[in-house]
């Protein structure tokens, strides 16, 4: 691997999984699976909630997503504790980008995100709601700041799934205090919300987050693959990193994931050294199949075409490759510069 | 003797591509020698799983497979028409040819029925120019493409884009500008539209929009050119998967397509769709950039999300005839032509191409004007609301906009 040693610092240090104590009870791992399953009563798939005389479930059991339920009703059913989980749901999607036709439909959906002894799949599917709703910005304007604040306090909360989406919600709105707590959780494990990988890819959203650094560091000492791959991508934007992944993408020893992504960190910051390495790769049999095939996908679509279109050794070696090669990949890269450059 | 032809009214190799709208076809016999008019006969010559094309000699008329036309041997043209027939849109380019035949062929020019089609069901060289143009255009961060970005982002933009019923309008015009930047790098390319209410097991695989791993990058086949995704100068694309894959399962939580149709005759109703399926298709499958507003459009995803968005809104204008901004059923239009938020009145000019940058409208204007199309005139360098409506040139055929949907007829 080609990438210089550094000395321990406390972002390497910080490299574990988070500190914070998660509730004994059980995240969900597949939200959507489970919220699959309570919503198919709404398409008549799945099975049906038992009748009860409440007028509320009623409402939910009879709706359809063409919203004709009032969503009063609805939310009556989303927040009944005493109802079942798959008629809480149902009423939870039917009331859909309603969930911000009042204050107190929206105060209630934000109850139920933020109920910590709530079914993880009712508080997935408020949220996911909410989330569809902010797509009607101009409707939903007079709820964002409350949504923010309550996205805020959701980072510390004790199931991982919502920490997970709410820190990605407000990295894309490049929250700076989110920023801010990402990178102090890489520097100091104690305070850490999410895995250090998760952090990165976070933080990522934003070349101006100030990750270059703790990024380095954590390239230089991975705690594991993941977090190097995520490190790789944060300093994809960082023009001091051109030798780095000039070096990653040529070492035959790292795998193809990471080769990728240096090879398509290097074809932005530097596209003519790329392409020599490149070039370099597909006259080398003793390569990869599928490292020569990255290599040539960049040439054929990123590379100078008045040197590559007069390159006959290179073309007489894609030629060959193309009608040797036993690797689907490597045959549609090289078929592919084929049609440019023949 | 020849026939020279002339469509699309361009002489140029760019405007050969039909859609199920009628596109003029200019005829002239060269080289004739002097006498009476020449009987030509129009057919089609198709690859065999090629496109098909219909004649009429009217733009109204009934279409055929063949067409009788009587040429002049003075050099004049005759203008007929010719379109794509319904259902049997081309797979690549000139895989079916115009011919004319006078006592032997005279004759011939290879167009393509040239139609936005469902992702899924796309073939593999389909598939593989429409992600090479995209990773062109976008020219690993640093292309036309960013222009795009630039244009879906929060704030005022935002507002332009989502804040009134405008929305369906704007996106049809953001979608249609990407796609002609698309056929200037390749002509043949459409985009695809993702059926976000039916399982898609094509659309998901690493040779296509990519898979994302468990922490939710996506990951590329090596002969992908979308690994060398970049936005805003960050490397990749941020798609986690919440719960079942859409390749796998569709959601049950998105409205289908015959519910969208069904939420009402009039516009105002059916805008309604911009929640529900528009929103929840955005946040139902995945978390990650497809899930915010300000960076949806990072994801390649996001195109042919709203390509089926605005292939239901096309669905829903044929089911209801709504084509006509003066049909009030036709757009939800405000109490005076002036009183929604300016790009959303039926007349209002669609930021950004118009390049108004005075308030309320953003303070820049990523990418200026429409792109031209070879095809068609429409709409101009500078679109309104009401340019959006009648894409097939249905209530005026000078209207078209130059795409098809190959569910959609333009009858």
């Amino acid at each position: 691997m080609a990438t210089a040693k550094s000395p321990k610092s406390k972002a390497t240090k910080s490299l574990k999984a988070p500190a914070k104590k998660v509730a004994a009870r059980k995240a969900p791992t597949q939200r959507g699976a489970s919220t699959s399953t309570g919503i198919k009563a709404i398409t008549g798939l799945g099975p049906k909630v038992p009748s009860k005389k409440i007028a509320a479930k009623k409402a939910a059991r009879k709706g359809t997503l063409d919203g004709s339920v009032d969503p009063n009703s609805l939310m009556a059913t989303a927040v009944d504790p005493g109802a079942k989980l798959n008629a809480r749901l149902n009423a939870i999607v039917k009331v859909g980008p309603d969930v911000i036709g009042s204050k107190q439909s929206f105060d209630q959906m934000c109850g139920i995100l933020m109920d910590q002894a709530a079914n993880p799949a009712l508080r997935g599917q408020a949220l996911s709601t909410i989330q569809a709703a902010a797509f009607d910005p101009v409707a939903f304007a007079k709820y964002r700041a409350q949504y923010l604040s309550v996205l805020r306090q959701l980072r510390t909360d004790p199931d991982p799934e919502v920490r997970q989406r709410v820190f990605g919600l407000l990295a894309r709105e490049q929250d700076s205090d989110t920023q801010s707590m990402l990178l102090e959780g890489l520097d100091d494990p104690s305070k850490a919300q999410l895995s250090p990988e998760k952090a990165l890819q976070l933080l990522s959203y934003d070349p101006h987050a100030g990750a270059y650094e703790v990024a380095k560091k954590i390239a230089n000492r991975p705690p594991n693959d993941l977090a190097r791959r995520e490190a790789l991508r944060v300093l994809a934007a960082d023009g001091n990193s051109v030798d780095l992944f000039a070096g990653v993408v040529s070492d035959k020893s790292e795998s193809t994931d990471v080769r990728q992504i240096a090879a398509s960190a290097l074809n932005h910051l530097a596209p003519r050294r790329m392409q020599e390495i490149a070039r370099t790769m597909a006259m080398d049999d003793s390569e990869s199949d599928d490292a020569r095939a990255v290599g040539l996908t960049a040439l054929a679509h990123f590379g100078e075409s008045s040197t590559l279109s007069s390159d006959e050794p290179l073309r007489e070696k894609v030629n060959s490759i193309s009608q040797s090669t036993g690797n689907m990949n490597l045959r549609t890269a090289a078929q592919g510069f084929k049609a440019r450059y023949s | 003797m020849r026939v020279d032809f002339t469509i699309n009214n361009s002489a140029s190799d760019t405007a050969h591509y039909l859609t199920w709208a009628p596109s003029p076809l200019r005829l002239r016999i060269l080289d004739a020698p002097a006498g009476s008019d020449v009987q030509v006969v129009l057919s089609e010559d198709r690859h065999s799983d090629g496109g098909s094309i219909r004649y009429s000699a009217t733009p109204n008329g009934n279409f055929t497979p063949t067409l009788k036309v009587q040429l002049p041997t003075n050099g004049s043209t005759k203008i007929v028409y010719v379109r794509g027939k319904f259902g049997s849109p081309s797979k690549s380019d000139g895989d079916v040819s115009i011919v004319a035949t006078a006592s032997a062929e005279i004759g011939r020019m290879p167009v393509m029925v040239r139609i936005r089609k469902n992702a899924d069901k796309l073939t593999a060289g389909e598939r593989d120019r429409f992600i090479s143009a995209m990773a062109m255009l976008n020219n690993k961060g640093t292309g036309r493409f960013a222009d795009f970005r630039n244009m879906h982002v929060a704030g005022a933009a935002d507002a332009q884009a989502h804040g009134g019923p405008g929305f369906l309008p704007w996106h049809r015009s953001y979608l249609m500008d990407l796609e002609r930047e698309l056929q200037a790098i390749d002509p043949s390319v459409t985009l695809p539209y993702w059926r976000f209410d039916k399982m898609a097991p094509n659309v998901f695989t690493l040779d296509f929009i990519g898979l994302p791993d468990n922490l939710g990058t996506v990951r590329f086949s090596p002969s992908n050119p979308l690994q060398f995704w970049a936005t805003d100068g960050v490397q990749g694309i941020l798609r986690r998967q919440l719960g079942a894959s859409p390749g796998k399962q569709a959601s049950p939580s998105i409205r289908t397509e015959a519910q969208t149709l069904a939420l009402g005759n009039t516009f105002r109703l059916f805008r309604s769709m911009q929640g529900n399926p528009h929103g929840s298709a955005h946040v139902e499958y995945f978390g990650g950039s497809i899930s915010s507003i300000p960076t949806a459009a990072k994801d390649p995803l996001f195109f042919l999300l709203h390509c089926n968005v605005d292939r239901l809104w096309a669905k829903w204008q044929a089911k209801f005839g709504r084509y006509k901004g003066a049909d009030a059923a036709s757009y939800d239009s405000g109490q005076s032509p002036t009183s929604l938020l300016k790009g959303h009145n039926l007349q209002d000019t669609l930021w950004p191409w118009d390049m108004d940058v005075a308030p309320p409208r953003p303070s820049t204007a990523p990418g200026g004007s429409m792109a031209a199309s070879p095809c068609v005139s429409a709409p101009g360098l500078s679109p309104q609301v009401s340019d959006m409506l009648d894409f097939q040139g249905l209530v005026s055929s000078d209207a078209k906009l130059g795409f098809s949907y190959d569910d959609v007829a333009a009858a």
